[in-house]
């Protein structure tokens, strides 16, 4: 996995690539917890993520808690596989997924 | 043993080399500089050899030439100093006689011994009566004159005596016919006179007499037949020194003495040169004096040629310069030879002395000179050939020597340098076999590898610290995954695991198998009855893995069943059509206090056992596959996409319901199954799942179905390791 981040001014944008797995997982939340302080809207781009684990998906709904309380959070570039993923767990309905 | 040939060899090989490298380039430059020395040498010897003898040559000439000349010079001078003391001798002669007759009344009347009379002795002064005065008579005015002037003979004697290594005469002859005269004969003690002089002498007629009484002055006379003879009787020739004297009346008579040229000759005698080289006095007419030479041109003769006529006009030449008063040296041919001639003045008599030698003699001297020369030059270029050949030798042992010493310290050195490296290698083998204890401690070089010797001791250490720390991680390691695998036996014991599990209903069959992967996960799945005909299925997978999630799993399971349980029992819910509010319930319940934001996909199911109905609800879970019996054929089981649980509070979950034919199957499984993973990292795929479950029979033993799905699954995966738990369950409606 990859991780790129981009502050501009409130807007974060993090770049997630490869494999968003349990062995990772735990580094992207440390990423964003530090990271998310001040910022109203995060954008997670999802440009060359192949693949999402369960793990990859708590991050993703713990973030999207955090950001219902400061501000929003979009999720676009999603892949057809991820995208499954997404659909099949209901997140698809509860996050702002741009196609 | 590789490794110590190799670095032994590479010392010694560059000791070797460095050593003899440096001695074959020293020993190359001087081997050439000896060589260009001895080549120069001998090209340097050769020509100098040539020059030197030449230059030798000419040197000599030259000197030779010059200490001819100043030899001739010397003797020049000498033989002129005892002609000036001739001269001198007749000159205080002459004045004497002139005192004695100049004033008679001073001395007393004297005889002297007469020859016709009586024998003479040594330098006695003797008279003789010329001819033309005995035949006229000794008047008494002359007797009385003869008398007194016999008083020179105090005079004459000691003055002959002064001369008595010369055959000479000393002698006064008057105008009046009188003879006074002493005379030398070197080795005889009487005065050989012979007849002719006793009788027939008249001193007026003789040369000497006449030259001065003309001349009026001392001078030498030419070389003339004296009266005197040797002791054989033999008259000779003389070199004679005349000068007048005078009475009151003026002219008296005449003085002289004369030496014998021989005599003389032997001044001139010494200073030949040479074998053959001979000198001559040559007096102020051209003529020859005196001369060494017995016989030829330049002998001594009465009369003999003026030579500055001679047809040899070298010779003449020469002459002309000598009668001149020059001096030099100059090359003539006499009788044939060539000859250096070297003259000079005898001032006091305007005479000119002469040396010749021959010049070949001369030559012989310089070619001797250069021969020696040469000689010199070639010994010394043998000698130095005979160094250069020992010098070589003496390189080539040096070098032989020098060489067996380089390979032996080479040895040594590589040795000792090699030793420790070989010591390290014995102590790191030793360490190798697993004897972290040893220690390497002779290594005392103080470089590099004791350096390394060091380093290794300090890598034993620490290797031994990891050692121990390694086997209490892997203690504490080994406590945590007995733990572990405890935990999982709880967690596999909590799932239902006998088959049949209900061996007494026929109306349903029911598998299912969980394969966890290595690490402990959250899959699970349930199934129970909640009365005789209603039969509920959970398939669920809780998001990450490890402790939490399977305790999280623990949770989960309890929540639902009991929620189930719960909702069955309460009489204001209806069991079939309520049947999502126990997702609602649950999700709720685990939501409360999950700060992790863990949460879990379920798949949850009930069927009607008695009517086939099928209703279910699907919390984010893959879709099971239904099989249709009457159609052989399997799809997708249509889902709505809720929520997962435990993820966000005050989800609605909407609940489906499907009628299941006799013979249909519901297949549920985790995404451990389509997610699969092989070595190239590629999904199984929910397609593939699909695929195969319709190219398989459905119909046959669940247990056998689902060993099939595995079996495919794990040709799929094949050596890769297994990365996630594979749970699959399926029912069937009889």
């Amino acid at each position: 996995m990859e991780v790129k981040k981009e502050l501009q001014g409130t807007t974060l944008t993090v770049q997630i690539s490869g494999r968003l797995d349990a062995s990772n997982a735990a580094e992207l939340t440390k990423e964003l917890n530090t990271s998310l302080n001040g910022v109203k809207d995060l954008i997670l781009d999802f440009n060359g993520l192949e693949y999402v684990a369960s793990a990859g998906l708590r991050v993703l709904l713990t973030a999207q808690k955090r950001m219902n309380k400061q501000g929003s959070m979009k999720i676009r570039n999603v892949s057809d596989t991820v995208m499954e993923v997404l659909e099949m767990t209901g997140f698809a309905d509860l996050m702002n997924i741009e196609q | 043993m590789n490794f110590k040939f190799n670095i032994h060899k590479k010392v010694r090989m560059l000791v070797l080399l460095a050593g003899l490298l440096s001695f074959l380039v020293l020993g190359a430059i001087a081997l050439y500089g000896l060589a260009s020395i001895r080549a120069d040498v001998s090209e340097m010897g050769t020509e100098f050899g040539e020059s030197g003898a030449n230059y030798t040559q000419n040197l000599l000439t030259k000197q030779l030439t010059e200490t001819l000349g100043a030899l001739v010079e010397s003797r020049a001078e000498y033989i002129n100093r005892d002609m000036e003391r001739m001269m001198q001798d007749v000159i205080i002669l002459a004045e004497t006689m002139t005192e004695i007759a100049s004033h008679p009344q001073n001395y007393e009347p004297r005889t002297l011994p007469d020859p016709r009379y009586e024998r003479i002795g040594k330098a006695e002064t003797y008279i003789i009566y010329s001819p033309a005065l005995r035949e006229q008579g000794v008047s008494p005015a002359l007797s009385h004159e003869i008398e007194i002037a016999s008083n020179i003979r105090d005079y004459l004697v000691p003055l002959a005596k002064s001369y008595h290594t010369y055959k000479s005469s000393f002698y006064v002859g008057s105008k009046n016919g009188y003879f006074l005269c002493s005379g030398i004969l070197p080795g005889v003690d009487y005065s050989p006179i012979i007849e002719e002089e006793i009788y027939n002498y008249d001193p007026r007629q003789r040369p000497w007499y006449q030259t001065a009484r003309d001349a009026n002055k001392p001078l030498f006379s030419d070389l003339y037949a004296d009266i005197d003879v040797d002791k054989h009787g033999i008259p000779y020739q003389v070199v004679g020194c005349s000068a007048p004297y005078y009475d009151a009346d003026g002219f008296a008579g005449v003085v002289g003495l004369d030496i014998s040229n021989t005599d003389m000759n032997n001044a001139v005698l010494q200073t030949g040169i040479g074998e053959r080289g001979f000198s001559f006095v040559l007096n102020d007419k051209g003529r020859v004096i005196i001369s060494a030479q017995k016989e030829g041109l330049l002998a001594s003769k009465e009369d003999g040629p003026d030579l500055r006529h001679d047809k040899n006009t070298a010779l003449a030449d020469t002459v002309k310069s000598m009668v001149a008063g020059e001096s030099g040296v100059n090359l003539v041919k006499i009788d044939g030879e060539n000859y250096y001639i070297a003259f000079a003045p005898m001032p006091s008599i305007g005479w000119s002395f002469a040396t010749l030698i021959r010049e070949e003699e001369i030559l012989n001297s310089a070619e001797q000179s250069r021969t020696y020369f040469a000689d010199q030059i070639n010994t010394f270029q043998d000698k130095l050939s005979n160094e250069y050949t020992i010098m070589f030798s003496t390189a080539v042992l040096v070098l032989a020597v020098l060489l067996s010493g380089l390979i032996y310290f080479s040895n040594k050195l590589s040795a000792r340098f090699v030793k420790p490296i070989l010591q390290l290698s014995d102590g790191v083998r030793d360490i190798a076999g697993g004897n972290l204890d040893k220690k390497i401690t002779d290594i005392n070089t103080g470089d590099e590898i004791e350096h390394l010797a060091v380093c290794f001791n300090a890598m034993t250490d620490e290797l031994q610290n990891y050692m121990n720390n390694l086997k209490k991680v892997t203690a504490d390691k080994e406590r945590i995954a007995t733990e572990l695998n405890v935990a999982r036996d709880i967690q596999r014991g909590m799932l239902p695991g006998v088959f049949p599990a209900y061996p007494d209903r026929k109306e349903f069959d029911i598998y299912a198998t969980m394969d966890a992967a290595k690490e402990v996960g959250g899959d699970f799945y349930d199934f129970y009855l909640l009365d005789e005909d209603h039969l509920v299925v959970t398939i669920a997978d809780v998001s990450g893995k490890g402790i939490p999630a399977s305790l999280f799993m623990v949770i989960s399971k309890t929540i639902l069943k009991n929620f189930s349980v719960f909702l069955n029992d309460t009489k204001d819910v209806n069991r079939e059509e309520d049947f999502s509010e126990v997702m609602t319930r649950a999700n709720d319940q685990l939501c409360e206090g999950n700060e992790e934001m863990m949460f879990v996909t379920v798949f949850l199911g009930m069927l009607d056992l008695k009517t086939g109905r099928f209703v279910y609800v699907n919390g984010g879970h893959n879709p099971p596959i239904i099989y249709h019996h009457a159609e052989r054929r399997c799809e997708y089981l249509g889902v709505k996409k809720n929520f997962v649980l435990g993820g966000m509070e005050d989800m609605r979950f909407v609940q489906q319901e499907i009628q299941l034919l006799h013979g249909d199957l519901i297949f549920m499984y985790t995404d451990g199954v389509n997610e699969a993973m092989n070595e190239n990292k590629e999904e199984y795929t929910s397609e593939r799942l699909l695929r195969f479950m319709n190219q398989t029979n459905c119909d046959i033993e669940l247990k056998e179905l689902l060993k099939a799905i595995k079996a495919d699954v794990a040709e799929h995966v094949g050596e890769a390791e297994q990365s996630d738990d594979m749970t699959m369950m399926a029912l069937r409606r009889n």
